[in-house]
């Protein structure tokens, strides 16, 4: 009989093989990081940059700059203020204001509208699938249901663009509706996050012990009565949870606003009008030219770097919701 | 009349109240679940309709063009095909190893748990960000340019995350008496895990494997960045060429004014969702064929 020598040591490699792999994950956030931090940190150094005579010489687009707004030349903390404070914002004109509130505004209206429509349509699915559901039916349709977030965005982008948008313009609005709306750009998003809200939801109220669920019946309760008051509070740390990640997602979505809901920054909260998120900048930047250093490939990281901040707290924000008020049954 | 009585009458005149709003509650429950599901179909029913004109062989053999009457996804179904190529060898391999050091070697600690918290934010971090990290990184840091080669490197760090949670499920699933009983006839980890762990959970990980590539197959907005040409009217034959995808071509057609350009969109939508399906038809055909219960 043979006897196998032993792979130890060959083992050794294959460990800090592994090892690297599973730390290449660490690297990537903090290449994310890193890529941000430093094209953030150039777009405020950009009136430093402008009050450089050689640089402006040699670059068309910081001459532009300098042109547009004589008045930040060597002002950093002026151009600061203004992308926290300013309510317009136009880069890309010859005007060139840097206030970042209408983007911001864009994304929380047609964030808001989104969830009005996926936090009840998806937890009164989720409590249909939970409680009421025959378990056979069950089986059939929460898969079904997950398809709506298999379906890839641009594919939502085109149907609210040619589908919804003019049938609310034919039936509701009238011409009141802009061809490009945050409303039906919102009401899409809001049945593309519908499956998580509902898939999560579902996962724990059903994970709610049957005792708590018999406990109430047997107190007299109807079947309604035992599904919202409950099976709801005890799930209500994993919904909540489920909420936010939800919002998280409507935040970085991207192709369904950057088509339906417009590409032009504006200073509202009316769903009716175009808005323009921080992520159909993004995408309207990308489509243009953008050099390396050019002031648009900065305003490209200023803007990814609010929207990074923004995903980041909600995502922590979803984990402290968990460990915070969850219910702990023996 | 008892005071008794009249009580118990009161209580069941409310208990036929309660059990008329719950059934009611149930409908408006029912109605939710259907109103999303409706939804579903009305849209695979309008996109079908837009594009079934366009659905001919032309679609998939011609090249971009100015006329809609002419133009096709053949540049974009090759581009997706490479950057899916590129993405499956480079993050697949990595995903998995990395999910193994995570599930079967890494020792639960501080430093352990900091790993799986940043895993996690990985996978919910929006997928235009990975386009300015491939912008800022392989684009302009690696002189690679807006090629075939970033798109599929940035999709790979995409995906990256999404593959590492999928495995790790799925060898989370393989029972623990499995490795002991390997352990016990003298295999050393690495033995167990490559000839008793990984074989056992091998459908699982394909099945997400899958999963991550279709997730990636859909996604247009990190390719944007990273040179959304609008016109590609040849065939990219290395990795350092420009190229363009499916979503892509579909987002420029969309943008166009013109009706028809809007027809050939959706045809293309329904091409991509042909991809989407043959994927996810294989995922769970993998997962039905796995008939390991434990």
């Amino acid at each position: 009989m043979r006897i196998p020598r032993r792979p130890r040591r060959a083992e050794r490699w294959l460990e800090l093989a592994l090892a690297c792999a599973g730390w290449l994950s660490m690297v990537v956030v903090t290449g994310l990081v890193v890529v941000l931090a430093y094209e953030t940190v150039q777009f405020f150094r950009l009136p430093v940059d402008a009050a450089n005579p050689e640089l402006v010489a040699r670059r068309a687009d910081l001459e532009r700059f300098v042109e547009a707004r004589p008045d930040l030349v060597g002002r950093p903390w002026r151009l600061v203020r203004e992308f926290f404070t300013d309510t317009t914002w136009s880069p890309l004109f010859s005007t060139k204001r840097f206030g970042v509130l209408p983007l911001l505004a864009g994304t929380l209206l047609t964030s808001a509208i989104a969830l009005a429509v996926a936090v009840p349509l998806g937890l009164l699915a989720a409590i249909y699938l939970s409680e009421f559901a025959p378990e056979g039916l069950r089986a059939r349709v929460k898969p079904a249901l997950e398809l709506l977030a298999g379906v890839p965005t641009i594919v939502y982008g085109y149907f609210a663009l040619t589908f919804v948008t003019p049938l609310l313009q034919d039936y509701v609005f009238g011409q009141a509706l802009a061809g490009q709306n945050a409303l039906s750009a919102g009401l899409v998003m809001g049945v593309m996050i519908l499956p998580l809200v509902s898939s999560l939801s579902e996962d724990v109220m059903r994970a709610v012990p049957a005792e708590l669920r018999q406990g109430g019946y047997a107190l007299g309760a109807t079947r309604m009565e035992v599904a919202l008051r409950v099976v709801f509070p005890a799930a209500l740390s994993g919904i909540a949870a489920a909420c936010v990640l939800a919002l998280s997602r409507a935040v970085g979505e991207t192709m369904i606003v950057a088509l339906a809901a417009g590409q032009t920054p504006n200073w509202t909260l009316n769903p009716l009008e175009t808005v323009e998120t921080v992520t159909a900048f993004i995408v309207q930047v990308s489509l243009g030219d953008t050099p390396y250093g050019s002031v648009e490939y900065r305003t490209l990281f200023a803007v990814g770097m609010v929207l990074f901040c923004m995903t980041l707290l909600m995502n922590v924000a979803s984990v402290r919701v968990v460990q915070r008020f969850r219910e702990r049954y023996l | 009349m008892s005071v008794r009585s009249v009580e118990e009458a009161g209580w069941r005149e409310g208990l036929r109240w309660r059990e008329r709003v719950g059934a009611l509650f149930v409908a408006a429950c029912q109605g939710a679940t259907l109103l999303a599901l409706v939804f579903l179909g009305i849209l695979l029913v309008d996109v079908a309709r837009d594009g079934a004109p366009y659905l001919r062989p032309e679609l998939v053999t011609n090249f971009p063009s100015r006329s809609p009457h002419q133009a096709g996804y053949a540049s974009a179904l090759v581009g997706t095909l490479g950057v899916g190529l590129i993405m499956a060898t480079v993050a697949f391999p990595l995903g998995v190893l990395a999910a193994v050091y995570l599930e079967e070697y890494a020792k639960p600690g501080p430093l352990t748990r900091l790993l799986e918290v940043n895993v996690a934010n990985l996978a919910a971090v929006p997928s235009v960000l990975y386009g300015l990290l491939g912008l800022g990184v392989f684009v302009e840091a690696l002189r690679m340019g807006k090629s075939l080669l970033a798109g599929g490197l940035t999709l790979a760090l995409l995906v990256l995350p999404l593959t590492i949670l999928a495995t790790r499920e799925a060898l989370r699933a393989v029972p623990f008496s499995m490795r002991e009983a390997a352990y016990a006839l003298g295999a050393t980890r690495w033995q167990v895990i490559r000839h008793h762990v990984l074989p056992y959970a091998a459908p699982g990980i394909l099945t997400g494997i899958i999963l991550a590539l279709s997730r990636a197959v859909g996604e247009t907005a990190p390719l944007i960045m990273l040179g959304a040409l609008q016109y590609v009217p040849f065939l990219p034959s290395s990795p350092w060429d420009y190229f363009t995808v499916l979503p892509i071509q579909i987002f420029n057609y969309v943008s166009l004014p013109n009706p028809e350009f809007q027809r050939l969109a959706a045809a293309g939508i329904l091409l991509l969702l042909a991809v989407l399906l043959c994927l996810n038809g294989t995922a769970i055909w993998l997962r039905n064929r796995s008939g390991i219960r434990w």
